[in-house]
């Protein structure tokens, strides 16, 4: 399991480094590949420019994505990881600090996994991050990449 | 002039037609009986002349004292119907008969006055009758020439006065003829002139209310004159111009209230937008404000963990000032963003059992601090019309409210329950926890009012706010009541 990459799209430099405490702190592994907003996310998982942060023969496990991006918006990189086969079955984490339903509605409508509000106190966050990456990383059976699962 | 002036004038008009043409009738049949009366007369005249003639000649032959006096008489008789003729004939040629044969019966009297004085010339016949004698012959030839004469003066008459009678009776007829067809002529155009009159003015009005009703209100119909039917016209015009007047009115009016929709719309639509942009200012305060506050949760969290070795106690307190500070703010931002929402939402009614909402509340309170000891009772069957996630915020703040400030009380009771109050069904959470003095109670239902110190007891001071403005969109009303150390009862109507 660890030998697949985490992708974590968000563009808050504060956020993505308590993510990334958060993570380790969980003892969770995995590469973790970032991408500073929606293009570079797009471009990472359908083999842009962004492809060699990931490394080649990386399989990506998880996407946890923030829904205020900029250039592309959360919402529409998801709209388009669901509409491509390659990604339509990638599990995806939406890891907000909104918690408008209208988010709510359209990110599980979009084919969102979770969503998770990110919490001010960062003990929850750690706690939120721990159970997130027990469930999507260990307990979790990912579909096979035959059908689509992940890129390979 | 009036129409019934108008019509007074037409009997009036009548009338004196008819009148006329009895007056000519009157004047016609007493021409004609004039005329008869002369024929009569004449007539008695012609027959006077035969008998005087007829006693003459009685005398003549007889010699007889009352024949003589019966002819005396008779001319007398005559001589007065002649003068008295000049009345019933006044033509000039029948006059100067008369007075002819005026003339004719006093030259006969000499000569009747000869034979009377003469009797003795005279034999007589087997009979008795006298026989003529040389004088007699002579004198009775001169009267028997008289007697034609006089004859044939009054046949004259008599043919005067039948033809005088003919024409009046022909006159009489064509003037009466003449009159009856005056009279018709009249009538006819009066009544005429008095329909078409009518009939103008009838239409006239007629079209004016025709006009008028298809939506001319400024049309008028001023019938000129004085008559019934001008009055009639004025009155309409008068309406008429009441109506243009109270139309023009309506529609100023009309305009006004075009003019204040209009101004609403543009309220409404400003409203819209004003809300527009509360919605994305507290989209954006839930998104941008958060970040912040967790940056700096999270690495004041970095510094304890990292670094506390070296903070020494009063950096570990700052940090954990700093940590509670930004947890508060993100706890006040969520509930300003609760109550905006909650002033925003949508009201969806529908049956809500309040006592069974209580109770789960208290349950999912406890579950969240099991080591909270505290009495709880519901009353059963508080079922209302209401917006449930909005009921259930009003509960949980009351119901959270209830559990924190009865913290410190070692036998601390909370009751949900409802009551009577005056018709209206009242809910309430009561405890016996720190209550409060009711100098403060107005301040209690205001945004960031408190009447604690966080150290106390942690609170935004927004839930009481968010509670009334639920209730009251709800159209109910919030109470507060309390005593200091011995407890607060909130209560709401709906």
């Amino acid at each position: 399991m660890s030998n697949r990459v985490i992708l974590l799209v968000e563009d808050n430099p504060d956020d993505i480094a308590l993510t990334l405490r958060a993570l380790k702190k969980n003892k969770i592994a995995n590469e973790v590949a970032v991408a500073h907003d929606g293009v570079e996310a797009l471009d990472y998982l359908f083999g842009g420019g962004g492809r060699a942060k990931g490394g080649p023969g990386k399989l990506t496990a998880l996407v946890l994505l923030d829904l205020k991006l900029p250039k592309v918006d959360g919402l529409e990189v998801l709209r388009r990881l669901r509409a491509d086969a390659r990604t339509k079955l990638l599990p995806v984490v939406i890891l907000t600090s909104s918690k408008e339903d209208q988010d709510l509605v359209a990110g599980y409508s979009l084919g969102a996994n979770s969503y998770i509000r990110k919490p001010v106190n960062f003990d929850k966050f750690t706690e939120a991050i721990r159970q997130l990456g027990l469930y999507w990383l260990v307990l979790n059976e990912p579909p096979p990449p035959a059908l689509g699962g992940a890129p390979a | 002039m009036h129409l019934r002036k108008r019509f007074r004038v037409n009997a009036a008009i009548s009338f004196g037609a008819i009148l006329l043409l009895a007056v000519g009738l009157g004047l016609s049949w007493h021409a004609s009986s004039r005329a008869s009366r002369a024929e009569d007369l004449a007539k008695a005249l012609q027959q006077q002349i035969l008998e005087r003639g007829i006693v003459k000649d009685e005398y003549l032959a007889y010699r007889e004292e009352r024949a003589r006096a019966q002819w005396y008489a008779k001319t007398a008789r005559l001589l007065d119907l002649l003068h008295s003729a000049g009345d019933a004939f006044d033509g000039p040629d029948e006059r100067e008969t008369i007075g002819e044969m005026a003339a004719i019966v006093e030259r006969s009297k000499p000569l009747f006055g000869e034979i009377v004085e003469h009797p003795d010339a005279r034999e007589r016949d087997e009979r008795g009758r006298a026989l003529p004698n040389a004088l007699q012959e002579r004198v009775s030839t001169k009267m028997l020439l008289l007697y034609y004469d006089l004859y044939s003066h009054a046949n004259r008459l008599v043919e005067s006065a039948s033809r005088r009678a003919r024409s009046t009776q022909k006159t009489t007829l064509l003037s009466v003829m003449g009159m009856i067809g005056a009279v018709l002529a009249v009538t006819i155009i009066n009544a005429l002139m008095t329909s078409g009159l009518l009939e103008r003015r009838i239409m006239r009005l007629r079209d004016g209310a025709e006009r008028v009703a298809t939506g001319n209100l400024g049309h008028r119909i001023a019938i000129e004159g004085s008559d019934e039917l001008a009055e009639l016209g004025q009155a309409f015009d008068n309406m008429a111009a009441r109506l243009q007047e109270t139309y023009a009115a309506l529609e100023t009016k009309a305009a006004e209230v075009g003019t204040l929709n209009e101004e609403l719309h543009r309220q409404v639509v400003q409203l819209g937008a004003a809300n527009g942009e509360l919605e994305a200012f507290s989209y954006s305060v839930s998104h941008d404000l958060r970040a912040p506050l967790r940056s700096i949760d999270g690495f004041s969290q970095v510094l304890q963990e990292d670094f506390g070795d070296r903070l020494g106690a009063d950096g570990e307190d700052a940090l954990g000032r700093i940590r509670r500070a930004a947890r508060h703010m993100g706890q006040l931002i969520d509930d300003l963003l609760k109550l905006s929402k909650v002033t925003r939402a949508e009201l969806h009614r529908e049956r809500v059992d309040l006592s069974e909402m209580a109770r789960s509340v208290a349950a999912d309170i406890s579950r969240r601090d099991p080591k909270r000891q505290a009495e709880v009772r519901f009353a059963d069957g508080a079922v209302v019309e209401a917006d449930p996630r909005l009921l259930r915020i009003v509960i949980e703040n009351l119901m959270d409210n209830a559990f924190k400030f009865t913290s410190k009380k070692a036998d601390a009771r909370i009751e949900f329950g409802t009551r009577d109050d005056d018709g209206r069904v009242v809910y309430f959470v009561r405890d016996n926890g720190v209550g409060f003095d009711m100098a403060f109670a107005g301040k209690l239902f205001g945004a960031f009012q408190r009447l604690h110190s966080t150290v106390e007891f942690p609170g935004t001071g927004i839930g009481l706010a968010t509670v009334q403005r639920i209730v009251h969109r709800h159209g109910g009303s919030v109470r507060a009541e309390g005593v200091p150390g011995e407890g607060a009862t909130f209560s709401f109507s709906l």
